[in-house]
């Protein structure tokens, strides 16, 4: 192969690199991850105040930067599922959102379970377990955290009743979740060590003491709690078995136990980017097309029977890197990812609504920076 | 060799200011804390500690109790973006201990008074991602809303 030479040229002949603004290849590294066959490169994200000093980028945090760069599009928003994006904004944050999320956003959930009664071929604290799982409708806002010294009251406690039998004679029952009856009134299980009371008309004391009825409450009075989910086996009952129970929810976190988790779960993925860096045409397009698994690529007619292949459906682009596979394909297809572009879905087990559960998340940062904030001053 | 071994146990429980018979009572009391489930919530009291110098206030270390990293994280974020800031990392001594070491060096400012701009920092951006968000959904809801009436026959 003959060498190439290049022209001598004096250093002071050369163009200025220009100031103030990055090489369009550190541009690359640094706002996007490159995903070449054998490992993604350039994945860290550089955001020390002077890294690109010697250029003349200035990269330290510019708030009213940060305010006319940050966007968020909303793609789909049901009850229970949102899927946004979030652009221009740093990993960091989006992942600090993530993780408050899933382990401490509260949400009401059954944590101690009174069984009076279980002849079920199920364990008591299997079945304990399994009335902990299942997520309840209630706003976790409206009730306290109950700390080991709390005597369960009406606003720290939730209480269903669970009641079921299967007659003898009769063929198996299923023990749904719509059983669990709301006892607005709190627990109907009196303290066995209580003696009977002096007074025949005072309520004899039970395992909550409620000042008054949950239902009277404005936020519950026309909206009864109760699990999420109708159909949610918690049991199968035999001839003759029964259960009789009390199931005690209380205030908590999904740090404490996944059972308080309010989503089932969040996540977030960095836009694909999937580039042509050259034309691709005739079979080769065809070959392209193939190759794809989730169809990212399609074939455009640009005239006199010639085809090229164009990127339609980047976003659907799981970056299997089949595409960059063999040959020396990953001259002609560039996968990347964008770094600050986040598609963020989240998916609620139904006590908040998704956009308010991410609200809260973002409040909860807030509230964190604040508390170290008063106690550094 | 015996007698300098045992000088140096004497020496580091000197410097780190243990009373034996505290760290005996905290062994006591081990069992018994880990069979209750701790319920976490928002801490109260004082869980901001400085690990510093007077001489030198320009480097320190933070330590925060009940904090992981999605605070640290967002905080070295906004920490390394500060221009004032030479070095910051953070670190967690122990997966089981609920407490992050945020260092901090200046280039002479007090590194709280720089660890609270960038708190500052972080509230404000979280604040904006607020309000974008709050926004984009009700934009969302709005251009939805007039489709769904649509649907209805």
């Amino acid at each position: 192969m003959e060498e190439q030479k290049t022209p001598k040229i004096p250093v002071w002949d050369l163009p200025d690199v220009p100031k103030g603004k990055l090489p369009p290849h550190l541009e690359l590294q640094r706002t996007r991850v490159l995903c070449t066959s054998d490992a993604p490169t350039h994945t860290e994200n550089i955001r020390y105040s002077g890294a690109y000093a010697s250029m003349g980028v200035d990269n330290s945090l510019r708030l009213g930067h940060f305010r006319d760069n940050f966007r968020v599009e909303v793609i789909t928003l049901t009850e229970d599922d949102m899927e946004f994006d979030m652009i221009g904004i740093d990993a960091s944050l989006a992942n600090a959102f993530r993780r408050i999320l899933i382990a401490e956003l509260p949400t009401m959930a059954i944590e101690k379970v009174l069984i009076a009664n279980n002849t079920s071929v199920i364990q008591d604290e299997v079945l304990a377990h399994r009335l902990g799982l299942v997520p309840l409708k209630v706003d976790p806002r409206l009730f306290e955290y109950m700390s080991e010294n709390d005597v369960p009251n009406e606003k720290n406690t939730i209480v269903f009743k669970l009641h079921s039998r299967c007659e003898r004679g009769s063929s198996r029952i299923k023990v749904l979740s719509n059983e669990l009856q709301w006892l607005p009134r709190g627990s109907e299980f009196t303290l066995s060590t209580e003696k009977p009371a002096v007074d025949p008309t005072s309520r004899p004391r039970t395992y909550t003491s409620f000042n008054c009825s949950q239902d009277s409450l404005p936020e519950f009075s026309n909206n009864p709690i109760g699990p999420k989910h109708d159909d949610i086996m918690i049991a199968k009952l035999g001839p003759g078995q029964e259960i009789e129970l009390e199931a005690h929810a209380v205030k908590g976190m999904g740090k404490t136990h996944a059972k308080w988790s309010p989503v089932a779960t969040a996540w977030y993925r960095m836009l694909p980017e999937v580039v042509l860096l050259q034309e691709i045409e005739g079979e080769k397009a065809e070959e392209l097309v193939k190759k794809c698994p989730v169809k990212v690529f399609d074939i455009e007619d640009i005239g006199k029977g010639r085809k090229r292949a164009t990127v339609a459906r980047p976003r659907s682009c799981t970056l299997c890197r089949e595409c960059i596979r063999g040959d020396d394909w990953d001259k002609h297809v560039a996968l990347r990812r964008v770094k600050d572009h986040f598609i963020f879905t989240i998916e609620s087990t139904g006590a908040l609504h998704p956009e308010v559960l991410f609200t809260e998340a973002v409040k909860i940062l807030e509230d964190k920076c604040e508390r170290v904030i008063t106690e550094l001053s | 060799m015996l007698s300098c071994k045992s000088r140096v146990v004497k020496l580091s429980r000197f410097v780190l200011g243990i009373d034996c018979e505290e760290v005996r009572r905290a062994q006591d009391a081990g069992p018994r804390l880990t069979r209750r489930r701790r319920h976490y919530r928002p801490a109260t009291g004082n869980s901001v500690m400085e690990l510093g110098s007077y001489q030198d206030q320009s480097q320190a270390t933070f330590s925060l109790t009940d904090e992981d990293h999605t605070l640290a994280n967002s905080l070295r974020f906004t920490l390394n973006q500060d221009p004032r800031v030479t070095f910051c990392g953070y670190s967690i001594p122990h997966p089981s201990d609920a407490r992050v070491n945020i260092r901090v060096q200046t280039t002479g400012d007090p590194a709280s008074e720089v660890l609270k701009d960038s708190c500052q920092d972080l509230m404000l951006i979280c604040q904006h991602v607020r309000s974008t968000f709050d926004q984009a959904v009700v934009e969302f809801k709005n251009k939805k809303g007039p489709d769904a009436m649509n649907i209805e026959p």
